[in-house]
């Protein structure tokens, strides 16, 4: 899976990251913080590899 | 001339005596040219000797009713009923994603509920009429012409663990039909097809499986027409089984021809020893299963939704039906979105896919926010969400 650019999305009230935009596969996606989702599992396992890091948000 | 020939019994001290009917007939009773002793109403008859047609006229308008005791022989632990085959889109009649794709490496949905990981092998993986009679569609996976790649072109579908441990204890029965293309150029033209099983919950063949086994495997030999192929565990599945997947791999040779591919159709996998027929689901059935997977709104949708500050919008798209899991999102096609209020217009030309930022499983329901407004909204303002020329897609595949 070829996840570029990650970058966490945050309420703009709560100011919690609720997300992580990346495009994925040359798609813009929205992922969730959900393991469940194998999206976010995939990031979280390329993370933790050292391939990527997720921006904070803006 | 042969004779009759009246003989009395030693030991006995009965008069048998030969009666004629009231008749005024002559009749001639022949008797059998062999060796035995003629029946009565109280004799047996050997069933070798039951030859021809009973008329319908000797059965009963109403049979005799039959203990269930007393049926033997038929298919133990067959499901006679629906919902047999575990699979789903097992027909590839469902195709929400496109019909026509050209993934060439990674884990790559392609039709609903199935994935592809061609390992550099250049190609497509496209929708095809099947020409089978009880099919509308197959799957054609195919190299393309002139390439070269050789890798191991995978094609699987998962179950969630949800739905794999009933099978624990129990054989269970793949059964699929294939053909090749005239250029299909896996040695032998085999297609390998795999039942494989594993410990863990709600993982990814792509990844493996804790714990994984191939409980099938098989070499499939194809020809140019349609066969069925069937397959049967060798032994009930482990009481640790939580996860279920069906794969089908070939790997091409030298540089493709024109047709160098192959076509399935039909996969089932289904409970005991018997390959029984494909399980045909309504079309409308097929599609619900796959949208716990993958669903998407239609292009050009409005819906509620609220200003959150001045640059976020909130809004909950329907449901068709509960996802597996809290979605990724992503646009389909490309348009502008504008937020309309109900005393002016506000933003357009937006992009920004929107944010899953709340999801309850088994409620239907979705919270989403739109981020990054160039206009400045009136914050909690109920207003409208205009989304042109794109649809909101929402995956949660395994």
């Amino acid at each position: 899976m070829n996840i570029q650019n990650p970058k966490y999305l945050k309420d703009d009230k709560t100011n919690a990251n609720i997300g992580v935009a990346a495009t994925i596969d040359g798609v813009q996606c929205s992922v969730p913080l959900d393991t469940a989702n194998r999206h976010y599992a995939e990031i979280l396992k390329q993370v933790a590899d050292g391939d990527i890091t997720i921006a904070e948000a803006d | 001339m042969s004779k009759v020939k009246i003989q009395g019994h030693a030991s006995g001290t009965g008069v048998l005596t030969v009666t004629a009917p009231n008749t005024s007939t002559d009749r001639t009773i022949t008797l059998p040219d062999t060796t035995g002793t003629l029946l009565d109403e109280n004799s047996s008859v050997p069933a070798a000797n039951l030859t021809g047609t009973v008329a319908d006229a000797r059965f009963p308008a109403t049979l005799p009713a039959v203990s269930a005791a007393n049926l033997t022989n038929v298919p133990k632990d067959t499901t006679v009923g629906g919902r047999k085959n575990i699979l789903k889109n097992g027909g590839f009649d469902v195709w929400q994603r496109g019909t026509s794709f050209s993934h060439t490496s990674g884990k790559n949905f392609i039709c609903d509920r199935w994935w592809v990981n061609p390992s550099s092998v250049g190609g497509t993986q496209t929708r095809q009429s099947a020409s089978l009679d009880g099919f509308n569609y197959a799957l054609r996976i195919q190299r393309t012409s002139g390439q070269s790649g050789t890798g191991l072109v995978y094609l699987n579908t998962e179950m969630e663990s949800a739905d794999s441990m009933q099978f624990r204890g129990k054989k269970v029965t793949l059964s699929f039909y294939a053909r090749k293309g005239a250029n299909f150029s896996q040695s032998s033209s085999q297609l390998t097809s795999n039942l494989a099983t594993g410990t863990g919950t709600d993982q990814t063949l792509q990844t493996g499986f804790t714990g994984g086994a191939n409980v099938i495997s098989q070499n499939n030999t194809l020809t140019t027409s349609w066969q069925k192929f069937t397959h049967t565990t060798s032994s009930v599945l482990a009481s640790t089984v939580n996860q279920i997947a069906v794969q089908f791999t070939h790997s091409p040779a030298g540089t493709a021809g024109a047709a160098d591919y192959y076509e399935i159709t039909g996969v089932q996998l289904e409970v005991g020893s018997t390959a029984t027929d494909f399980e045909h689901r309504s079309f409308g059935e097929e599609l619900a299963l796959c949208q716990r997977y993958y669903q998407k709104s239609n292009n050009n949708s409005v819906f509620a939704c609220f200003s959150n500050g001045a640059n976020q919008v909130q809004f909950s798209p329907p449901l068709n039906c509960s996802l597996r899991a809290s979605p990724t999102i992503s646009w389909s096609g490309s348009g502008n979105s504008t937020v309309v209020d109900h005393d002016s217009t506000h933003d357009t030309g937006d992009n920004n896919v929107p944010v899953v930022s709340n999801y309850t499983s088994f409620a239907s329901n979705i919270h989403m926010y739109i981020n990054n407004w160039s206009s400045a909204l009136t914050d909690m303002r109920i207003q409208n969400l205009y989304i042109g020329g794109k649809a909101i897609v929402m995956e949660s595949e395994l």
